[in-house]
């Protein structure tokens, strides 16, 4: 895992090029530097993702911002690729669409993501997936697996079950705090956030109890304790000021 | 030879059942059961989850009465907080408590059971419905859909949804109720007070002609058990336990309800998954208890609204101790609406209703907590462990049909003796039968099905269990 | 055949190690194809969903075809879980999954055929179970 300090490019140099391009039939402008999504974004386009967070480094985990590019027969996740010089992106075509369906079904089939009974029904960023992308049942079957609840932690609780692994908690105690309480452990279909080595979050030495990883969690894996259904809503909007901030001091 | 008659299932009831009634030789009934064939589990699944989600996951036990759990949930939790929480959030919650009893009485009353009341129990099935009712009654029909709606209503007003709301919370309620949405209900009140008038009215000129029914439907003397206040009036939400005999003399008297081990066991029967708790100083089974409508009416000493206290004298004069006939069921439920709509009236009119002091916010301070308040079928309990992380380790409920499963059981024996006598099967002997459940409103399940759409199958088996008639309905 | 990289690449196959594999006519295709994936599943690193979740996936289908408890509509899923997963992985590993199913699909579907044959044979024997409440 990247621990990068800083989340973003540095500030736009002066010098930095131009580019030219099209995205959805519509000509568009960006910096060298800035990536397809970004260009899409600042000109109105929107493309869904789930593991991208403005102020943290992207990773290109969870594949729902792919997109077309003319000329090539592979898909891109716009998250990590720079915009090019004359490059056509396609972003909704009806093959993306299908692709982004099937992912979301993926991940709800991969834990037991209950929404009616979860605390953050109706502020969570995968739910809001399945609505914008029509995912109203499920196509592949749940796998159901049985998941702890690490409730040492005195003012957080993480819920292995409705963890998506956007790594966004990794990347944010990474880069953000410097604490990088948060890992990875194991792989593949066994894979899960774990603080420090693997031990009950209350009893970590190294979480400064700041609660980024809770506000930036897309769903309701990490939370706050004793909220109770539909209560928990996340505050992100802080991390690019964060950044900001910070990097504004570096200079 | 005996036979074996099988209604699978019961229809016009909450969830999935079936009766058998064993004839002998002679095609006497000499047994009778009460199967609830579904299971849900919830007891099981929610261990290992924060006690905090207690209240949202419990409602979805039922789609009826998701706030009779919500109630029940959410004040277990707050014993676990070990809070008392806000006078005005205690009030809010009796509000949206009473809406619910009104919504689910309206729905057994009026969509389930007046079919068989106004249309008659030997009247033709496939019109026996609300859409029956409708053509032949539409003043009634329309009542109860005015009514359920007015229940409805307010749990959405108060509460931002109909089914399955959030809004009450360990601690209290999530939000202050505003001066528009307290204003707004309580112009809906004059409609209601019109419909339960003249609903009672109908009921009570109507009882002479169900004598046979009064007399046979789940009659026979039991214990009554609900929650009442301190000064023994009638009480859906907080209040302490009273349990009387059937001669209405009090047994058991302001019992604190978490001590409510101490007065109720639980006997599980091979062939149903509906537990059948019973008052444990009594024994099993002689413990047999009701719980409900009726109950209610038979343990408390008064309702503090005057217009359902003059009803329930009247009603309590039917007989010298405790009203023993199940088929009062429908009349004890409109005596409580029209406590609902009042009580909902004078809280409302509360000074202190509109506080924004709604919620009592604290770290888990117990391992365990019990709450226990009335649904509209009766008493209910929530009882929760949990590990010193605030999950839950262990979950115990006890749902007011499991109270009546005894009575119930004793009860279509008792109408399946009187109604069933020969080897011939009647449609209108076997409603009769079914309308005994129905009299109790039982609460199966959290399914909620469409009306008419469910089929009743009779199966008449020999002693051997070969099929030997099969009527569909 | 000549064992180049473009031979290989026109047979559906790669240079590498597993590459070419010999056997003989009694070996299920279908079950080969699970063993791939089961190497797959074991060897995704977990960080995209589509590898991480689809190889997962597709591997309990296969168990399901393999054990005859398959109907048309799993097949048909792991087609679609293929073509998915082999577009929007994110590394090789990921994007060359797919690939042991689709080749012995393309070649031996009627093994596929007759493991879904007998799966709707007892699917058609079978009552759904009773409706409980959702």
């Amino acid at each position: 895992m990247s621990s990068r300090p800083s989340a973003k490019p540095a500030a736009p140099a002066p010098s930095s090029k131009v580019k030219t391009l099209t995205i959805d039939d519509r000509l568009v402008s960006a910096r060298e530097d800035e990536s397809i999504l970004d260009a899409a974004r600042d000109n109105g386009i929107q493309i869904p993702t789930l593991c991208n967070l403005d102020g943290l480094t992207p990773v290109g985990a969870c594949r729902l911002c792919m997109v077309e590019v003319k000329g090539s027969s592979r898909l891109f996740a716009s998250c990590v690729t720079m915009v090019g010089e004359g490059m056509e992106v396609v972003t909704d075509s009806e093959r993306l669409q299908k692709y982004r369906k099937t992912i979301v079904e993926l991940l709800f089939s991969e834990r037991n993501h209950v929404c009616a009974v979860c605390v953050s029904n109706g502020h969570c960023e995968l739910q809001n997936l399945a609505q914008l992308l029509g995912v109203t049942h499920l196509t592949v079957p749940y796998l159901n697996p049985k998941l702890p609840v690490d409730a040492s932690h005195e003012r957080f609780v993480n819920d292995h079950n409705r963890c998506v692994l956007c790594q966004r908690c990794v990347r944010v105690c990474g880069e953000v705090e410097g604490a990088h309480t948060w890992d990875i452990n194991g792989r593949g279909i066994g894979a899960r956030v774990i603080t420090d080595l693997n031990q009950p979050w209350g009893s970590s030495e190294t979480c400064t109890g700041c609660g980024k990883c809770v506000q930036v969690c897309p769903t309701g894996a990490l939370t706050e304790k004793g909220k109770s259904v539909r209560e928990m809503s996340k505050r992100t909007r802080f991390l690019p000021y964060l950044t900001m901030m910070r990097e504004d001091r570096s200079e | 030879m005996g036979k074996t008659i099988t209604i699978d299932p019961v229809t016009r009831i909450e969830g999935h059942s079936k009766i058998t009634l064993k004839l002998d030789d002679a095609g006497h009934v000499s047994d009778a059961r009460f199967h609830v064939t579904q299971f849900r589990g919830f007891e099981k699944f929610c261990e290992g989850r924060p006690f905090y989600e207690m209240p949202a996951l419990m409602a979805r036990i039922c789609g009826i009465c998701p706030v009779s759990h919500l109630v029940a949930s959410a004040k277990a939790c707050d014993a676990i907080l070990a809070v008392k929480i806000p006078e005005t959030a205690a009030m809010l919650r009796q509000v949206l408590n009473l809406a619910q009893m009104i919504q689910s009485h309206a729905l057994s009353y009026f969509y389930l059971s007046s079919p068989d009341l106004l249309l008659g129990f030997d009247s033709d099935p496939a019109k026996r419905n609300i859409f029956g009712v409708l053509e032949k009654n539409p003043q009634d029909a329309r009542d109860g859909v005015r009514l359920r709606r007015f229940g409805q209503q307010v749990i959405e007003t108060l509460a931002d949804k109909r089914i399955h709301p959030a809004w009450l919370v360990p601690g209290g309620v999530d939000q202050a109720l505003t001066a528009d949405k307290r204003d707004l209900v309580l112009s809906w009140l004059p409609e209601c007070y019109e419909i339960v008038g003249r609903t009672l009215e109908r009921t009570k000129q109507s009882l002479e002609g169900f004598r046979e029914e009064i007399r046979t439907f789940a009659n026979f003397p039991s214990l009554f058990m609900g929650l009442t206040t301190a000064d023994d009036k009638l009480e859906m939400t907080d209040g302490v336990l009273r349990i009387v005999d059937a001669n209405g003399k009090v047994v058991v008297d302001n019992a604190d309800p978490s001590t409510y081990r101490e007065l109720i066991g639980e006997a599980v029967e091979p062939d149903s998954y509906l537990k059948s708790p019973y008052f444990k100083p009594a024994g099993y089974p002689g413990g047999m208890l009701r719980v409900g409508p009726l109950a209610r009416m038979n343990v408390i000493d008064g309702i503090d609204t005057p217009r359902a206290n003059e009803e329930w004298a009247e009603f309590r004069s039917l007989e010298r101790g405790a009203v023993l006939s199940s088929f009062h069921y429908h009349y004890a439920r409109l005596i409580e609406i029209l406590f609902g709509l009042e009580k909902i009236d004078q809280l409302l009119h509360h000074p202190a209703i509109l506080s924004k002091q709604v919620r009592a916010h604290a770290r888990p301070n117990n391992f365990e907590g019990i709450g226990v308040s009335e649904a509209p079928r009766g008493t209910l309990i929530h009882h929760y462990r949990i590990d010193e992380n605030g999950l839950i380790e262990w979950a115990n409920l006890i749902i007011a049909t499991g109270f009546n499963n005894l009575a119930m059981n004793r009860g279509i024996l008792q109408a399946a003796r009187h109604y069933i006598s020969s080897q011939e099967i009647h449609e209108g002997m076997l409603n009769r039968v079914e309308a005994v459940i129905r009299s109790f409103d039982p609460c199966l399940s959290c399914s909620t099905h469409a009306v008419g759409a469910m089929p009743l199958v009779v199966e008449l088996r020999d002693a051997g269990g070969r099929l030997l008639d099969r009527k569909a309905r | 055949m000549p064992c180049d990289y473009e031979s290989l690449a026109k047979l559906g196959s790669i240079m590498g190690s597993g590459g070419m594999i010999v056997m003989d006519e009694t070996s299920s295709m279908v079950d080969v194809a699970k063993f791939f994936m089961e190497f797959c599943m074991d060897e995704s690193c977990g960080k995209c969903v589509p590898c991480r979740v689809g190889t997962a996936q597709m591997h309990e289908l296969l168990r399901q075809i393999s054990a005859g408890e398959a109907t048309a509509r799993e097949l048909a899923l792991l087609e679609h879980l293929c073509e998915v997963v082999k577009s929007t992985s994110l590394c090789g590993l990921g994007q060359s999954a797919p690939n042991p199913v689709a080749s012995t699909l393309h070649y031996f579907r009627e093994e596929y055929e007759a493991k879904i044959a007998a799966g709707e044979a007892a699917a058609a024997g079978h009552t759904p179970p009773a409706g409980g409440a959702a």
